[in-house]
């Protein structure tokens, strides 16, 4: 089936059509799913290399799941973003008990941009604040205000119930703005009134 | 505003900003991506699209060899209607009011044509 075409299908219709061999298919389901899961990897990891590894897994089980799928059952992107919440949980587990953190160095900035050095700056400084939430409060947090999934759609990727959602994702601004707080002139974000 | 809001408010503005921003996916991670998509469907057959269910009378209590005998059994009764044995009243001729004995002379009358009073 031509891609044009493809682009106004469905993903779990994708799927089926990639089981039965279609590489357009495959194509498709890729560039509208690959980045929800590596930017979803990458917020949960603060890591690139580490976020490239967990995305390519996921989609890895996607492609073995695809004749297996259900048509009109759960959402595709549902099952990927739990899927990769889990392969994150299992990574940033490892990590703990191999007593590793590594932090990902930040990319150089072009030389004498001074908005774009405070723009990555705070890109970086969010990334260190995400890093330093515990968990599943990272991942709501992430999956709500970057990722701007819905409380009950997180709730069914997490598996919990949307009230603890919407608790998970207040503790965890609480203490994002509770970490930007000693920051502001150094990031510089401007003052409100 | 209290200190509280302002501060939500320029978390919302970092969290936005962090949301619009993301990085590109990298083009080498794509490939990857679209590498195993191929290995995948060249491993294993081709699944077969929708199957579109046969009309089946499975669901009948016996199913096709329960439906022939069905089918057996109602020629059998058909015919037995039309040509009765001789051992079972003509059910045809009592509904339709002749009397059996008029049947029963008439195939009387018709197996000998006289024959019987010829030889003596």
């Amino acid at each position: 089936m031509p891609r044009d075409t493809l682009s106004e299908v469905s993903d779990d219709a994708l799927l089926l059509l990639f089981a039965q061999g279609d590489s357009d298919a495959s194509r498709v389901l890729t560039a509208r799913l690959l980045p929800r899961v590596y930017h979803q990897a990458r917020r949960m990891l603060g890591d690139q290399s580490e976020a490239e590894d967990v995305a390519q897994d996921a989609m890895m089980r996607l492609w073995r799941m695809a004749p297996d799928w259900e048509q009109g059952g759960a959402k595709v992107t549902t099952w990927l973003y739990r899927v990769t919440a889990n392969l994150c949980t299992d990574r940033l587990r490892k990590r703990r008990s191999t007593g590793l953190d590594d932090v990902e160095e930040p990319a150089d900035p072009a030389p004498g941009a001074e908005q774009r050095l405070q723009t990555r700056a705070r890109a970086d400084a969010l990334q260190q604040a995400l890093d330093s939430l515990p968990e599943r409060q990272r991942q709501a947090v992430v999956l709500r205000h970057i990722e701007g999934l819905s409380n009950p759609e997180i709730a069914e990727i997490m598996e919990i119930s949307t009230e603890a959602v919407e608790s998970l994702t207040a503790r965890g601004k609480r203490a994002l703005a509770a970490v930007f707080a000693g920051r502001r002139d150094e990031l510089g974000i401007a003052e409100d009134d | 505003m209290t200190d509280q809001d302002r501060s939500t408010n320029r978390l919302d503005a970092l969290l936005q900003e962090a949301a619009r921003s993301q990085d590109d996916v990298p083009a080498a991670l794509t490939s990857r991506v679209l590498a195993d998509a191929a290995r995948v469907q060249s491993e294993r057959p081709v699944a077969p699209g929708p199957v579109r269910r046969r009309r089946s009378f499975s669901w009948l209590p016996g199913g096709w060899p329960g439906l022939g005998g069905l089918v057996a059994a109602t020629c059998a009764g058909f015919w037995i209607g039309v040509s009765p044995p001789d051992l079972l009243p003509d059910t045809g001729a009592v509904l339709l009011g002749y009397d059996v004995s008029e049947t029963a002379g008439f195939a009387g009358g018709a197996d000998g044509f006289g024959w019987d009073a010829e030889e003596g």
